[in-house]
C-alpha cells in the first residue's frame, strides 16, 4: 500500500493493494494520516484486495468522518469498487456515503 | 487467542459428544427431522468457529459433512446406516484433528481425504439420481463445484425445509470489547452467522468511532443493535455468541411475537431514555384513556377493564423474558476444585470454631457459631451440588461403543438405560469411565450370544445391555445387565483349579466363585479377542472401583445373563464419617459401610476362646483387632466397641477403644511418604486441628485375611 501525490501536489492516491485486515491496519492508519495531512484531495484506489476485516471497514469509517468534518475530500476512484466496500459494510449494518469520483471539468 | 483457542477446544469437543448421540439416535429414528437439524447444527457450529479460532483443517473437512447434511435436510439424501457410519467416522476424525492441535498423534491426513470423498461420493450419487429424474442432459464434470453451488443456496433450502417451530423476534444488543480484534476475532463473522438464523435488521452504532488522529486501529468502536426474527430459538443464537462471551457485553432479549410497540416503550427498552424521563414528557399531555373519557366515547369501568388486560400481558411477557434469560454459565473445572477445597477448610475451621463456642459459656459466641454451622453446611451441599454431573453423560458414550462393537462381532445389541439423571461426583464419573468400558465389553463379548445361538436358545435375536442407575443412600447404585449366557461357576472353578488360584478342596459359595474373576491375570474366555479376554482387566477394574471407594459385585445365571453391580460414593471430596480412637489416636470410618457397634468385652472374647470373632445376634462375624494391626501399645479398655462394617457382602467387625460419634469427613490426601499405608485412604483435620486417619475398609478386610492366611501357612 502507497500515498503518492500528483504533480500539483494538490491530489493525492493512496493504493491499497493487499488484505486490508487488523495485521497491517496500523499502517494502512499512517497512510491515511500523510494523505489527510498532504492534501484536501485523496482517491482509495484497490488493486487485488481479496479481504478487508472489521478493523478495516472501520478504519474507513472514521477516514470518511475525518476528511468530511475537515470539509476534505476523500473518494473511491471506482465506482464499482466503492459500491463493493459499501455493500460489505451494510451487510453488517453499517452505512456510510463515500464520494464518488467527481467528474471534473 | 490461546484462551480462545482453549475454549473452543472445549466446546467442540462438547459438540462432538453432543453430535455422536445426534448420529446414534437418527440411526433408530431416521425420518426425525429434529435429529438431523441437531446433526446440521453441530457441523455448522464446528465449521464456523473452527475457522473463526484458525482451525482451517477442521473447517474445511466439517464443510462438506455439513453440506451432505444440508442435503440431508432438504430431503434430499435419505439417512441411511452407511450416511451414520461416515458421519461417525468423521465425528472421530474431527476429534482427533482437535487431540492433533493439543500435540497429540497426527492426523492420518489419508484417512481425512478417504472420509470427505466417501460423503462426496453420497452426494453425487444424490445429484446424479437427480439430474437422471429430471431429464437433464448435462453432465457432471465437478463434484465439488455442485457441492459448492449447494452450499451457496444454503438460505432457499433453509426456507423450504426447516421444521415448523415457533417464530420469535429477540433484540440483540452486541457491544465488542475494545480488544476483541486483537484477540483475533471478527465480529462481522458473527453477525453474518446471525443473518442465517431468520430476518434481521441490523444497525451498527458507529458514534463511537473517532477521527483519524485519536483512533487506535486495532480496537473495536463499533456495537450493533439487531432485530432477529426467527424460528430456531434463544440457544441458537446465544451458540453464534458462545466462544467471546468474556469478550464483549450481550443482551439477548425476547421481544415477543411480532407485535408493534410504542415508540416510548421501544425506547425504554433499549434503555435510551429512563422512564422517569418519558413520563415527564407523557404528563405534559393527556393520556389516551383521559381524552376518551372526556369526548365520552368510552366508559371508565371499559378503560380500567382494558388497563388491567395490559398489565396483565405485561407481567406474564416479563416473566417470559426473564425465564428466557435464564442461562447457565462456563466455569473452568480447577476453579470449581478449588472451591471445594475451600469449603473443605471452611468446614474444618467451623467444626473448630463450634468446639471452642460450645466449651465457652459465651451465649452470642454459642449463637454465632450455630449460624455458621448452618450456612457452611448449605454452602458444602451447594458446592458438592455444583460438581454433581448426571450419569447419562457417561451412559450415552457407551451407545457407540454398543454398536460399533456388536458390529464388530456380528452380534445384535441394543442398550437400555435408566436412572440417567442420577447424579455423581464429576470426578467420579471421569474415573468411572474405563472400568465402564471394560465391563461392557465383555458383556459383548463373552456374555451376549450370536444371533443364531441366541435363536437356537429361545431368545430374541437381539440382545440387551442395560444400565441402570439408582440412588442407594449416600453412594449409587450402578447396574451393568446382559440378557447374555451367564457365567458358569464351574467354569470359572475349573480355570482358578488350573491356575493354581485355588485347591481342589477350596470350598466356595457361589459370589466368591464370581470374585475368582477379579483375581489377576484371571479369564474364562477359551478364546482371546481384541475386544477382552486377555485376562487383565477385571482385576483392574475392582481396584479402579476401590480406588474410587466403591465395591464391585457379580450375579449370574446361566443361560439368563449376567449383573455386575458397582457401589459408588456420591462424592469423593467430604464424607460422613464415624469418628473412632484407639489409644491416642483418632480414626475415620466412612459411615457409607457401617451396618452397627456393639460392645466386646473380656467375657465375650473369653466365650470366643480368644479367637477374633464376636457374635451379634446369634451371627458369627470376625473382626479385626485394629490395636493389634496398629501396633498401639497402650492397654485396650476393659469394654471395646466393634464397629462391624459390610463388605462384599459379608460383615466384618472392627475392634476400637471408643465411638466418638458422627464426622462431618473432609478428606485429604495422604502424601507419598504414606503410600504404603494400605489401609488407609486419606486423613481429615479435627476440630482441634490435630489429624485422623481414614480407614480403607475394603483394604483393611483384604490385609486381614492375608494376615490369617499367612499365620495359618506358618502354623
Amino acid at each position: 500500500m502507497i500515498f503518492q501525490l500528483d504533480n500539483s501536489n494538490k491530489k493525492g492516491v493512496l493504493t491499497f493493494d493487499e488484505a486490508l485486515t487488523i495485521e497491517n491496519i496500523s499502517v494502512a492508519k499512517e497512510l491515511f494520516m500523510e494523505a489527510f495531512e498532504k492534501t484536501d484531495f485523496v482517491t482509495i484506489q484497490f488493486n487485488h484486495v481479496e479481504q478487508i476485516d472489521l478493523s478495516g471497514i472501520q478504519l474507513f469509517c472514521s477516514a470518511f468522518k475525518t476528511f468530511s468534518e475537515t470539509n476534505k475530500i476523500l473518494t473511491i476512484g471506482d465506482k464499482a469498487q466503492a459500491l463493493t466496500l459499501q455493500k460489505k459494510a451494510k451487510q453488517i449494518g453499517l452505512k456510510f456515503n463515500m464520494d464518488q469520483p467527481r467528474n471534473e471539468s | 487467542m490461546e484462551n480462545h483457542q482453549s475454549a473452543y477446544r472445549e466446546e467442540a469437543y462438547e459438540l462432538l459428544a453432543e453430535l455422536e448421540i445426534s448420529l446414534l439416535e437418527l440411526e433408530e429414528t431416521p425420518d426425525d427431522e429434529d435429529q438431523i437439524d441437531r446433526v446440521f447444527r453441530a457441523m455448522h457450529t464446528i465449521k464456523g468457529s473452527s475457522a473463526m479460532f484458525g482451525f482451517e483443517e477442521i473447517s474445511t473437512f466439517t464443510h462438506e459433512i455439513e453440506t451432505v447434511f444440508d442435503l440431508v435436510r432438504s430431503g434430499e439424501i435419505p439417512v441411511t446406516k452407511e450416511l451414520v457410519n461416515y458421519s461417525l467416522e468423521a465425528r472421530d476424525q474431527i476429534i482427533a484433528m482437535l487431540d492433533a492441535s493439543q500435540g497429540e498423534k497426527a492426523v492420518d491426513a489419508k484417512k481425512s481425504d478417504q472420509i470427505i470423498n466417501n460423503f462426496k461420493s453420497l452426494a453425487k450419487q444424490t445429484i446424479d439420481h437427480q439430474k437422471t429424474s429430471d431429464d437433464v442432459d448435462t453432465e457432471i464434470d465437478d463434484v465439488d463445484t455442485e457441492i459448492d453451488d449447494v452450499d451457496s443456496n444454503e438460505t432457499d433450502v433453509d426456507d423450504e425445509f426447516l421444521p415448523a417451530k415457533k417464530v420469535a423476534s429477540y433484540r440483540i444488543r452486541f457491544k465488542p470489547h475494545k480488544k476483541i480484534l486483537i484477540d483475533g476475532t471478527e465480529p462481522s463473522q458473527l453477525i453474518n452467522e446471525i443473518q442465517e438464523l431468520g430476518d434481521t435488521s441490523i444497525i451498527a452504532q458507529t458514534h463511537k468511532i473517532p477521527d483519524l488522529v485519536n483512533l487506535i486501529p486495532e480496537n473495536c468502536y463499533i456495537s450493533w443493535d439487531i432485530i432477529l426474527t426467527t424460528n430456531q430459538g434463544l440457544e441458537a443464537i446465544r451458540d453464534i455468541f458462545i466462544f467471546i462471551e468474556d469478550s464483549c457485553d450481550l443482551s439477548i432479549e425476547m421481544i415477543d411475537d411480532i407485535e408493534d410497540k410504542k415508540l416510548g416503550q421501544i425506547l425504554i427498552e433499549r434503555k435510551d431514555i429512563t422512564s422517569y424521563a418519558l413520563l415527564q414528557t407523557l404528563n405534559k399531555q393527556k393520556r389516551l384513556g383521559e381524552i376518551l373519557l372526556e369526548s365520552k366515547a368510552i366508559e371508565k369501568e371499559q378503560i380500567d377493564s382494558a388497563l388491567a388486560e395490559q398489565h396483565h400481558i405485561r407481567n406474564v411477557k416479563e416473566k417470559r423474558n426473564q425465564e428466557s434469560q435464564a442461562s447457565s454459565i462456563r466455569v473452568d473445572a480447577t476453579k470449581l476444585d478449588t472451591l471445594v477445597d475451600l469449603v473443605g477448610e471452611l468446614v474444618t475451621v467451623q467444626a473448630s470454631l463450634s468446639q471452642k463456642a460450645s466449651i465457652s459459656e459465651d451465649s452470642e459466641l454459642l449463637g454465632l457459631a450455630e449460624q455458621v454451622e448452618r450456612l457452611t453446611a448449605d454452602l458444602r451441599d451447594t458446592t458438592m451440588g455444583i460438581r454433581m454431573l448426571p450419569i447419562s453423560t457417561t451412559f450415552s458414550k457407551f451407545k457407540r461403543l454398543i454398536r460399533d462393537l456388536s458390529n464388530e462381532l456380528g452380534k445384535n445389541v441394543v442398550m437400555h438405560t435408566e436412572g440417567g439423571k442420577t447424579e455423581l461426583d464429576k470426578k467420579v464419573i471421569e474415573r468411572l469411565n474405563d472400568p465402564m468400558v471394560h465391563i461392557i465389553r465383555n458383556c459383548i463379548d463373552h456374555g451376549i450370544e450370536t444371533p443364531d445361538i441366541r435363536q437356537n436358545s429361545g431368545k430374541n435375536k437381539t440382545g440387551m445391555i442395560s444400565l441402570v442407575a439408582i440412588h442407594s443412600g449416600a453412594n449409587v447404585l450402578i447396574k451393568i445387565s446382559d440378557d447374555g449366557a451367564g457365567i458358569d461357576p464351574e467354569n470359572i472353578r475349573q480355570m482358578a483349579l488350573n491356575k493354581g488360584i485355588i485347591s481342589s478342596d477350596t470350598e466356595l459359595t457361589e459370589t466368591e466363585t464370581f470374585n475368582l474373576l477379579f483375581a489377576p491375570g484371571f479369564s474364562t474366555a477359551k478364546t482371546i479377542s481384541d475386544i477382552s479376554g486377555r485376562g487383565v482387566g477385571m482385576d483392574v477394574v475392582k481396584s479402579s472401583i476401590e480406588s474410587l471407594r466403591g465395591t464391585i459385585e457379580i450375579q449370574s445365571e446361566i443361560g439368563v445373563g449376567t449383573t455386575i453391580t458397582l457401589k459408588l460414593p456420591l462424592t469423593l471430596a467430604i464424607i460422613d464419617g464415624l469418628l473412632v480412637d484407639i489409644g491416642s489416636e483418632f480414626y475415620v470410618i466412612p459411615l457409607s459401610t457401617v451396618e452397627e457397634c456393639v460392645e466386646l468385652s473380656n467375657e465375650d472374647r473369653k466365650k470366643a476362646k480368644d479367637r477374633n470373632i464376636a457374635w451379634v445376634r446369634g451371627e458369627i462375624v470376625p473382626y479385626i483387632p485394629l490395636r493389634e494391626m496398629f501396633d498401639i501399645e497402650n492397654p485396650p479398655p476393659s469394654i471395646e466397641q466393634v464397629v462391624i462394617v459390610k463388605i462384599d457382602n459379608t460383615h466384618i467387625g472392627l475392634v476400637v477403644d471408643q465411638i466418638i460419634g458422627e464426622y462431618q469427613t473432609v478428606i485429604k490426601t495422604l502424601g507419598r511418604i504414606y503410600q504404603s499405608a494400605k489401609e488407609f485412604s486419606g486423613a481429615t483435620i479435627l476440630a482441634d486441628g490435630s489429624v485422623a486417619l481414614i480407614l480403607d475398609v475394603q483394604r483393611l478386610a483384604h490385609l486381614a485375611v492375608s494376615l490369617e492366611q499367612k499365620t495359618l501357612t506358618m502354623n
